[in-house]
């Protein structure tokens, strides 16, 4: 299963990169149309629910980006392809970026809801340290002057953090439950309706056209950087 | 390994600052607490529980550039490696000197302590074995981060950013009294995966 | 249009998030763009020294 990079995929890329930008804008609009205009206001929260077409989203690919990135650093220890390290850290920043924006906007939708900004719920906590371990994974391989070594450790160190996501979760829970009995975060989830379903879809895709946009271009700048490290060493 | 057990500790009693810095910074951080919650007794008795742990982390964190960084430097890491096939007896040995030299002192200190912040005897054990069965992961947790980290000169803050996400569970189960079996699991855990992390660290820059 | 912008009371909330999200969403983008063409520029500069 060894697959190598050359040239001919790299102009693939290159050449995909104008219709991909495309197609995220496009698909981004039509969902804001959906999500803003087509979509009824919800009977109980009323028009603040509109924060949910771009939080969830943007939560789901935190964790989808996590653990792309945890599964590429396990496949790099087990195949020693390069290319599972390259594709490791051109998505580590895209996830960065989606998890910053689902506390903010989480803590945004949280306020007309709960009436608070933030609630520490297992789920909310457990984003929030999901954040700092992109951070450490990011600055950590910055950090290191070696970036063959740096790649190493840095990708132990996201293996370390997907067993630790799981035990977070699970330890926040067990002390919800005994520091405050009534967590106001526990509404129940509703059934959605199904005129609520297609403005998520639109941005459910909308935001995974977003990071194959953004994964591709960091994976071309990713590749240059190994380049110029590997001349200049 | 009872030869690198005997070598660290020499060292760090020859130069027995320390034991004292450490010990200083725990006792600190903890008589900040009625200066800024003020002293009643039922108020003081809570928060001891809990700001004990923090300042058990932190002083964790501020040892963790000691672990293994001096021996890195100044070359004698290379050495022991090369004597020493088995690199797991040399992590073994740093956790138990690591342990003796900078938590051992803060245990031995927290009976004195908890009896200022009108503890009774009953609440002051069960803090103990907690914090007796906390630290050792915490140890361990940091022993990995220091293995890891080696490359990166001067990061304290970023050590740190490592760190605490890791404790945050000890943190959790060990600010209550009764759960201390699930602490010794978490402890267990970590040694398994440390373990492993602080060898193949070391591997990587013994190389 | 006024009740489009007004949200139901919840304007604030709704477009302050909207706004943030594609804010730094665009901005994301264009920084990785930007560093991009800088590294292929460096890049171009360094071969044609080495060739």
């Amino acid at each position: 299963m060894y697959i190598k990079i050359n040239n001919n995929h790299i102009e693939l890329i290159k050449s995909a990169n104008p219709y991909l930008i495309f197609a995220t804008t496009f698909v981004f609009i039509i969902g804001l149309y959906y999500s803003l205009f087509q979509s009824p206001p919800d009977y109980i929260q009323g028009d603040s629910m509109r924060i949910m077409y771009i939080h969830v989203p943007s939560a789901w690919f935190a964790l989808m980006t996590y653990s792309i990135l945890a599964g590429s650093c396990v496949l790099w220890f087990i195949t020693r392809n390069p290319l599972f390290n390259v594709v490791a850290r051109s998505i580590a920043q895209v996830g960065m970026v989606f998890t910053l924006m689902s506390l903010i906007t989480g803590s945004i939708w949280g306020k007309p809801t709960w009436g608070v900004w933030w609630v520490w719920d297992a789920r909310l906590t457990s984003m929030l340290i999901l954040f700092f371990l992109y951070i450490a994974y990011i600055f950590l391989w910055q950090a290191i002057s070696n970036k063959e070594l740096a790649s190493k450790i840095s990708a132990a160190l996201a293996i370390i953090g997907f067993i630790n996501i799981p035990i977070i979760k699970f330890s926040v829970d067990w002390w919800n439950t005994l520091h405050q009995p009534a967590s106001i975060s526990k509404l129940s989830a509703p059934s959605i309706d199904v005129s609520m379903l297609i403005p998520l879809f639109l941005m459910t895709a909308a935001c995974f056209l977003f990071l194959v946009t953004v994964s591709l271009i960091r994976f071309r700048l990713v590749l240059i950087e190994n380049k110029m490290l590997r001349t200049s060493n | 390994m009872l030869n690198l057990i005997k070598r660290d500790l020499l060292l760090s009693f020859y130069s027995s600052a320390n034991f004292f810095f450490t010990v200083s910074f725990f006792v600190l951080i903890l008589i900040l607490i009625p200066f800024a919650f003020g002293t009643q007794s039922d108020q003081l008795k809570l928060l001891f529980k809990g700001v004990v742990w923090i300042a058990l982390a932190l002083s964790i964190i501020i040892t963790v550039d000691r672990i293994y960084n001096a021996d890195y430097e100044d070359g004698n890491l290379d050495i022991i490696m090369q004597k020493n096939r088995t690199i797991e007896y040399l992590v073994i040995s740093k956790y138990v000197t690591h342990w003796f030299i900078y938590c051992l002192p803060l245990l031995v200190i927290l009976p004195i302590l908890s009896f200022l912040f009108y503890l009774d005897y009953l609440e002051t054990i069960q803090i103990f074995i907690n914090l007796f069965i906390g630290s050792f992961g915490m140890v361990f947790i940091a022993n990995f981060v220091s293995a890891l980290t080696l490359g990166a000169k001067r990061t304290i803050f970023l050590k740190a950013i490592i760190m605490i996400p890791l404790f945050v569970p000890f943190i959790i189960f060990g600010s209550d009294a009764g759960s201390w079996s699930i602490l010794l699991g978490l402890s267990m855990l970590s040694f398994v995966i440390s373990i492993y992390v602080t060898a193949y660290g070391l591997r990587l820059y013994g190389e | 249009m006024n009740e489009l912008l007004d949200m139901g009371g919840y304007a604030i909330f709704v477009w302050s998030s909207y706004g943030i999200f594609f804010f730094s969403l665009i901005i994301f983008l264009l920084i990785n763009i930007l560093n991009l063409r800088k590294y292929e520029k460096i890049f171009n500069k360094t071969k044609k020294k080495i060739d």
